[in-house]
């Protein structure tokens, strides 16, 4: 028998947590809200044989005896569903929309109530409306790691009798508790075990509701929706449910009779009435269900908050932080780190070059090897370090819940662009990659506020432009390297922080959709999720190395060492590539990188960011990181003017190609995207020209 | 004789993998595939062409 289960729950109440842990999976986990925002499936690991539960298996979970002992395993027949976050069933959000049609529509066969134990007033409002849409439920009680940290406690059996629905305490961080969650979920499955009935209106509230749902029975059930859940969401004013039910006009008439008179009997606006009923019973029930432990008063994560979004003392907190942040991976650590292993990565090339040599291969094979594909491919592996640790002090910070405060403490500067705090997410994970960043402006609420923070993504130095930076700044400003690094990080967002003032006036008027976010607690980040975390970043490097670098590489190589009539080249200026840059170079001159092997880094740069480092190294037929690549920009570079002048047109032109057609898809448009990055270059074309033209004038080149 | 064989067959397995990965790439890039692969990306959950993908893969396993 194939069930599906769908998860459920608030923003950050570990959804996502949980789903990796019972498919194995690894879907990135942030913490902060908003991350999953559409629903994603997967098997279940653990699986059901007779009356048993066997766990099944992960590399990461233990190994569990059946109770029978030596049962042998069996394949999963389950499927589990992640939704988003949400807080209501109402359709305010594309995230409310996508979780509740999914259940009311697709039906699931049980729906896994994941719920924060640590604010259980909150989360408990959602699963007063899952028990209304007459789906089997099970709530699981997650971070109960955290109840007995707070001295907290919670009569499970009290909340399961109050609910009508089993309720299981779990901790899916650490695993804790999904044993007894999968089996009682199967049972309930098994069963077809539907919520008890839950009556939480009283008085003329009560009467109301049950007036519409003896007029709306037909029409549900011809829906079929349960005529309960259609009834409360009549009461609450729920638009959509009313178009979807295709009541006649006399019947909509006495709808709005019955909860006019209910409004001038209870003296509350309908909605407001319902909200209020679902409190009370959720106060009534904590209130023999939920003991606390300590005295109300500040928690550890409120006297963190109180320094870290102070009105005063949190931005600067919040520049500090990033600025060690750059300290650790370009200071001295991060750099004796890389040297150590651009060694390695040297050597290796050394070894190869002498085998070559040795062998008596030819010297255009040789050439190709040593100088063309290991050269350029080593160049770009040997930052893997900087990278590496740039993003693990990142992952630290963002499972540690203090990137929800930054997206908190952006809310009034970006509002003043015309945007919200919600925005401030896609444009922290353009730090890592564009690609994902745009497409997690989604999470926004309007097509406007989608466009406008996908159009300003992309000023955010994304990960692939880190070798660029560590690259120039060794070369240009030795000693300097973490202040310049960070003024370039810094450059990007107050060019973007100017763009959105400009785009506010011209092309999206209007201000942003309101925003409120819920600031998880701060927790210990999880060493498996950040381990996770470095590992995938490291795997993802290194096949963007032997992959789009690699060809890169290879094009750059093959174009600068043949002339079009095939024959050997004698040098880069009579090559294809001469003949291709010289055409493009002149744009350049006046930004002061007219050179060929300038304009091709930035050529090839648009197929990926970090090929702009292999590219010049290729052309200079030196590793990046050895001392003579250093000497053969300089040559490139006239000037540390000039060398400024580049990395300005490089932080700030067209993302990679894949960004642009992420960019597409998500503006759906061509013509917004084209526009986008056409613009995007043109600005990067003309602050890098002013930038070189007024250094000259001011003497600094 | 080494040498010869290494002279045809390191640059043919080079620019073979290299038109191998023009091929694959023309294709992901045009949907916005990023970052060397879906294996690290925080949105390949909710990626319409990793679901197109997975579909087809599917298609293909029946």
């Amino acid at each position: 028998m194939r069930y599906t289960f769908a998860l459920a729950g608030n923003q950050n109440s570990g959804k996502t947590t949980l789903f990796n842990q019972l498919t194995g999976s690894n879907q990135h986990v942030g913490n902060w809200p908003g991350v999953t925002v559409e629903q994603k499936t997967g098997t279940m690991l653990h699986h059901h044989h007779g009356s048993q539960t066997h766990i099944g298996l992960s590399w990461r979970g233990k190994r569990e005896e059946s109770k029978t002992g030596g049962v042998p395993e069996e394949d999963s027949d389950v499927t589990i569903v992640d939704l988003p976050g949400i807080y209501s069933l109402s359709p305010y959000s594309l995230e409310e929309i996508v979780s509740r049609n999914y259940i009311v529509r697709d039906k699931p066969d049980v729906v896994i109530n994941i719920v924060d134990a640590t604010n259980l007033e909150r989360n408990l409002y959602l699963t007063l409306q899952l028990l209304q849409l007459g789906r089997p439920v099970v709530v699981a009680l997650n971070m109960m790691d955290e109840v007995r940290s707070h001295g907290d406690a919670i009569d499970i059996k009290g909340l399961e009798k109050g609910l009508g629905v089993p309720v299981i305490a779990i901790c899916a961080r650490k695993g804790e508790g999904l044993d007894e969650l999968v089996r009682r979920t199967m049972q309930v499955a098994e069963r077809k075990q539907l919520p008890n009935k839950l009556d939480i209106c009283g008085g003329a509230a009560h009467k109301a509701l049950h007036a519409i749902q003896h007029l709306v029975e037909q029409p549900a059930m011809a829906h079929d929706i349960m005529p309960r859940y259609a009834a409360t969401k009549l009461f609450e004013g729920d638009a959509p449910m009313l178009e979807e039910l295709e009541l006649s006009a006399d019947t909509q008439h006495i709808i709005e009779e019955i909860l006019s008179a209910m409004e001038r009997e209870v003296g509350m606006e309908r909605a407001a009435v319902m909200a209020d009923t679902r409190y009370t019973f959720i106060e009534k029930l904590l209130s023999t269900c939920y003991t606390r432990g300590s005295a109300e008063g500040d928690t550890l994560t409120d006297r963190i908050d109180n320094v870290l979004t102070h009105p005063v003392l949190a931005i600067p907190v919040f520049l500090v932080m990033m600025l060690l942040v750059f300290y650790i991976t370009f200071g001295p650590f991060g750099t004796w780190i890389a040297d150590g292993f651009s060694a390695l990565v040297d050597n290796g090339v050394d070894l190869l070059s002498g085998a070559l040599t040795g062998w008596g291969v030819a010297g255009w094979v040789h050439d190709l090897l040593i100088n063309g594909v290991f050269t350029g491919v080593g160049s770009v592996l040997s930052f893997l370090p900087t990278i590496l640790i740039l993003f693990l002090l990142l992952s630290i910070l963002e499972d540690s819940g203090y990137m929800a405060r930054a997206a908190f403490l952006m809310d009034r500067p970006l509002r003043k662009l015309g945007l919200n705090g919600r925005s401030f997410i896609p444009m922290m994970m353009g730090f890592g990659c564009t690609v994902p960043a745009v497409m997690s402006a989604r999470s926004m609420n309007t097509q406007r506020d989608r466009r406008f923070t996908i159009m300003l993504t992309p000023f955010m130095s994304c990960g692939a432009k880190v070798p660029i930076y560590a690259l120039f700044t060794r070369a240009f400003f030795p000693g300097n390297q973490v202040l310049v690094m960070s003024a370039f990080y810094l450059t990007g967002i107050v060019v973007a922080i100017c763009a959105g003032l400009v785009l506010k006036r011209t092309v999206f008027h209007g201000d942003a959709a309101p925003f409120i976010m819920e600031l998880p607690s701060y927790r210990l980040p999880a060493p498996a999720n950040v381990a996770r975390q470095m590992w995938d970043k490291a795997k993802d490097f290194l096949k963007r190395a032997f992959t789009v670098i690699f060809l890169a590489t290879l094009v750059v190589w093959f174009l600068q060492s043949f002339t079009f009539s095939l024959a050997p080249a004698p040098d880069v200026a009579h090559s294809m590539l001469g003949v291709i840059a010289g055409f493009i170079a002149p744009i350049f001159r006046p930004a002061g990188f007219g050179s060929v092997e300038a304009s091709t880094a930035v050529l090839t740069g648009v197929m990926a960011k970090e090929s702009v480092v292999s590219t010049l190294a290729v052309l200079a037929g030196v590793d990046a990181e050895s001392t003579q690549m250093l000497a053969s920009l300089q040559s490139i570079f006239p000037s540390t003017l000039a060398a400024v002048s580049f990395l300005v047109f490089v932080l700030l032109y067209m993302p990679c190609v894949a960004a642009f057609a992420a960019m597409r898809r998500e503006m759906e448009s061509g013509h917004w995207a084209a526009g986008a990055v056409a613009a995007q270059t043109g600005l990067a074309w003309l602050l890098a020209t002013l930038v070189f033209q007024v250094g000259r004038l001011l003497g600094l080149g | 004789m080494l040498a010869q064989v290494l002279n045809v067959v390191l640059p043919a397995v080079v620019f073979g993998y290299g038109l191998y990965l023009l091929i694959r790439m023309l294709r992901g890039r045009a949907r916005g595939c990023g970052c060397g692969g879906c294996s690290g990306c925080p949105m390949a959950h909710s990626c319409a062409e990793l679901s197109h993908m997975k579909r087809k893969e599917d298609t293909h396993d029946d």
